[in-house]
């Protein structure tokens, strides 16, 4: 008998090795989407005449923003006797993308839930891999009509509706009144919008005056902020980051109108204006006379520097159209293409970005309403710094590109303005960056 | 041949059983090492985009064309080298350094080997956000002691000629209490009297140092710094905590654009073909290093 316990070992290494050559087989020639739907495990079951829904949240269930999620669910499962949502909470640990990870591995596995979150520029490439599905004709004209243009822009794939969210983020130009005032210096608002032209006068002037640069500008933070924060002003010069389908940038992304918007940001860090490693909250401290910052600096500027007195005015447009152009983005809902039941998590994306999702996730967060309807609801959103912000979302949101390349390009923007404020020549930089996105597009082709 | 058959069953039986004894081991060697390699060596030959693992194509050789047209995969070598050049006397000299002291019998022998020690215990993460804190340019403890002392401020990890070598510093404290514990261990082998003798020879402490420690730790020697090179080609952790790449890529690491290119750009194909021209020059470069060591002997 001992002799054979070796063999027994070997016998089943060797069959747990198969097994594994075998489910790898199986994955890699897909199948058909029968087959694909046989197998699913975490899919939604129904139980007595009840739709059971996944749904996967990309923070914890101890932070604002998921308790905001866990209530709005338990409030839709009270609302719904015939669907019942669960919630798994995933936070995004590892450099963020814990949560992404998650999803890569289920897409794998087929073990996707009914309704995901994803940030805002993922929407192109879960679509072009077939993840989540079209929403748009479970949606009124008229719920759709209330979300912010930049909500349904960034949601809008080929035409097609798959996402929405619950709350926008924006960039606004920040400034300090009592600096302004000594330099006798009108700020800008809505009905009188500051220009590049505008901004690099005051600020040269300040600059001077204080010895200070007076743009406080994260140059130094990376990853998705510089593609965020400044597209724009890209946008506002009449160019563009990359085509309609997403697929070409030649020409585009090295235009000239492009060129200049990046020769703005080089007349900044030249004159003086802002470097390219700020110092921490130099506007808090009173230091720097202008910031661009989203409305998460507000509750930090309110409570712990409350000597400063501060004011919103609307990001600077190019001198050349003056058109209003504002970063945008934030997480949204899904649904997967892998559920069975596309039209009830349709109903529960819409629920998560209703009204009252809305309002609840403003008062815990505090970012901008996603709705329209939201803001009779949301006092600090009335008037003041707030109301600029939101007012800059409506007139000038723009969602930041749909393209199945996305990380690419946003990665190759961000060398770019990197290069920029690091002395190099704008029109050369986008030169040699619209190579590598086309060399990458063309695999996509 | 009835000795040769008992002699035959008796040899497989122990084999058998000597396999029955390594199967644990040799289980997980297959699934956690053996099979990723082999399925990254075949995901190199196609186009595996993460999120659609139903259309994986063979694509031939495309993915190592594309290797020798993209700069930033030899960018990310040369800075990978610039900083393997710089960490391994660093951190091999430090190393040497601090168990040649503790090696000393001096009070609170064990409070500063603990000390030492400490920081090889602390998660990377943690400690590359501590140097961060030290190292900011405005509010940074460190640039505030320069001031003090009369120097100017330092941009350090904000600038593309500084930030490599602020890694390389960060890295070698980080990990030379490790290969301290080996040099120690190299120390405490080397017999007293060989000292004793040196010294009735009239050989000074240099001296002694020079033509008897030193040789003596050959063998540990090669040993550290073998452990460090292989260490330093898989840096990814301090650069994607304390720079992410940056600025201007002028800290993007091998094994860093590797996982951007599988992670962030979903490419796992051409991912796994950066991975295994990588895989081939680590390979080059230990080979190297052990027969440039060994020569000498």
């Amino acid at each position: 008998m001992k002799k054979f316990l070796p063999i027994l070992l070997i016998l089943s290494l060797g069959i747990s090795m198969t097994g594994c050559g075998k489910t790898d087989n199986v994955s890699n020639q897909g199948g058909t989407p029968e087959t694909k739907k046989a197998t699913e495990a975490a899919q939604s079951t129904e139980t007595g005449g009840v739709v059971d829904l996944k749904m996967w949240v990309h923070v914890t269930d101890e932070t604002d923003e998921g308790k905001v999620y866990a209530e709005r669910v338990a409030a839709f499962n009270e609302a719904h006797d015939n669907i019942n949502v669960s919630v798994e909470f995933i936070p995004r640990a590892g450099g963020g993308s814990g949560y992404e990870d998650k999803i890569n591995t289920a897409v794998t596995t087929n073990q996707l839930p009914d309704i995901i979150t994803l940030d805002g520029p993922n929407a192109a490439a879960y679509v072009d891999s077939g993840i989540i599905a079209p929403i748009g004709d479970y949606i009124s004209k008229e719920s759709l009509d209330d979300y912010l243009p930049s909500i349904i822009e960034q949601g809008t794939v080929n035409g097609q509706l798959y996402g929405l969210g619950a709350m926008e983020s924006t960039v606004g130009l920040y400034y300090n009144e009592d600096i302004l005032n000594k330099y006798g210096i009108k700020p800008g608002s809505m009905d009188n919008i500051w220009t590049w032209d505008d901004l690099l006068a005051a600020g040269e002037k300040i600059t001077k005056g204080e010895n200070y640069p007076a743009l406080e500008v994260q140059f130094n933070w990376t990853g998705e902020w510089k593609i965020y924060a400044f597209a724009p002003f890209v946008w506002s010069n009449g160019g563009n980051v990359i085509s309609e389908d997403g697929l070409t940038a030649a020409g585009i992304f090295n235009s000239q109108e492009n060129a200049e918007a990046l020769g703005f940001i080089k007349k900044l860090v030249d004159g003086g204006i802002a470097t390219a490693t700020p110092e921490e909250n130099s506007f808090h401290l009173g230091k720097s006379a202008f910031m661009l910052n989203g409305p998460w600096a507000m509750p930090d500027l309110e409570k712990n520097y409350p000597d400063i007195k501060w004011a919103v005015m609307p990001y600077p447009v190019s001198s050349k159209t003056k058109e209003l152009h504002v970063p945008t983005g934030s997480w949204q809902f899904a649904a997967t293409s892998q559920s069975k039941h596309v039209a009830e998590a349709a109903q529960v994306v819409e629920w998560m970005t209703n009204t009252e999702s809305v309002v609840a996730m403003t008062n815990a967060i505090g970012m901008p309403p996603a709705r329209k309807s939201a803001v009779e609801f949301l006092p600090a959103y009335q008037e003041g710094a707030r109301k600029v912000m939101l007012d800059q979302l409506a007139q000038g949101g723009h969602a930041r590109p749909v393209s199945p390349i996305y990380p690419v390009v946003s990665r190759n923007f961000e060398e770019a303005i990197d290069a920029v404020i690091y002395g190099e020549d704008p029109q050369t930089v986008l030169n040699q960056k619209v190579q590598v996105i086309e060399r990458e597009a063309k695999r996509k082709k | 041949m009835e000795m040769k058959k008992l002699f035959g069953k008796y040899k497989l039986k122990e084999t058998l059983l000597a396999y029955a004894f390594l199967a644990p081991a040799l289980i997980f060697m297959l699934i956690f090492i053996v099979a990723p390699i082999i399925a990254s060596l075949s995901f190199s030959f196609t186009d595996y985009y993460l999120l659609k693992p139903n259309e994986i194509d063979f694509i031939g050789l495309e993915n190592f064309k594309y290797i020798l047209e993209d700069n930033l995969v030899w960018l990310s070598f040369l800075n990978t080298f610039k900083f393997i050049i710089m960490v391994i006397p660093l951190q091999v000299g430090t190393a040497l350094g601090l168990a040649l002291l503790i090696n000393k019998k001096i009070k609170f022998n064990l409070f500063f080997k603990v000390s030492f020690f400490s920081p090889v215990v602390m998660s990377l993460v943690v400690m590359s956000i501590l140097w961060m804190v030290l190292l900011n340019p405005q509010s940074g403890l460190i640039n505030a002691v320069l001031t003090s002392l009369g120097f100017e401020k330092q941009p350090f990890l904000t600038s593309t000629t500084q930030a490599l070598p602020t890694i390389v510093v960060a890295s070698a404290w980080q990990g030379a209490g490790y290969q301290m514990m080996i040099f120690l261990a190299g120390l405490k082998n080397i017999p007293e009297m060989l000292y004793e003798a040196a010294g009735i020879d009239g050989a000074n402490k240099w001296k002694q140092f020079l033509y008897i420690t030193l040789p003596s730790l050959r063998n540990v020697t090669v040993f550290v710094m073998i452990t460090t090179l292989i260490g330093a080609f898989k840096l990814i952790i301090q650069p994607m905590v304390m720079t992410s790449g940056g600025p201007k890529n002028s800290t993007l690491t091998i094994v860093y654009y590797i996982f951007q290119t599988g992670v962030r750009y979903r490419n796992v194909g051409y991912a796994s073909a950066i991975t295994l021209i990588f895989t081939l020059i680590v390979t080059v470069f230990v080979m190297m290093q052990r027969r440039f060591l060994k020569e000498e002997d």
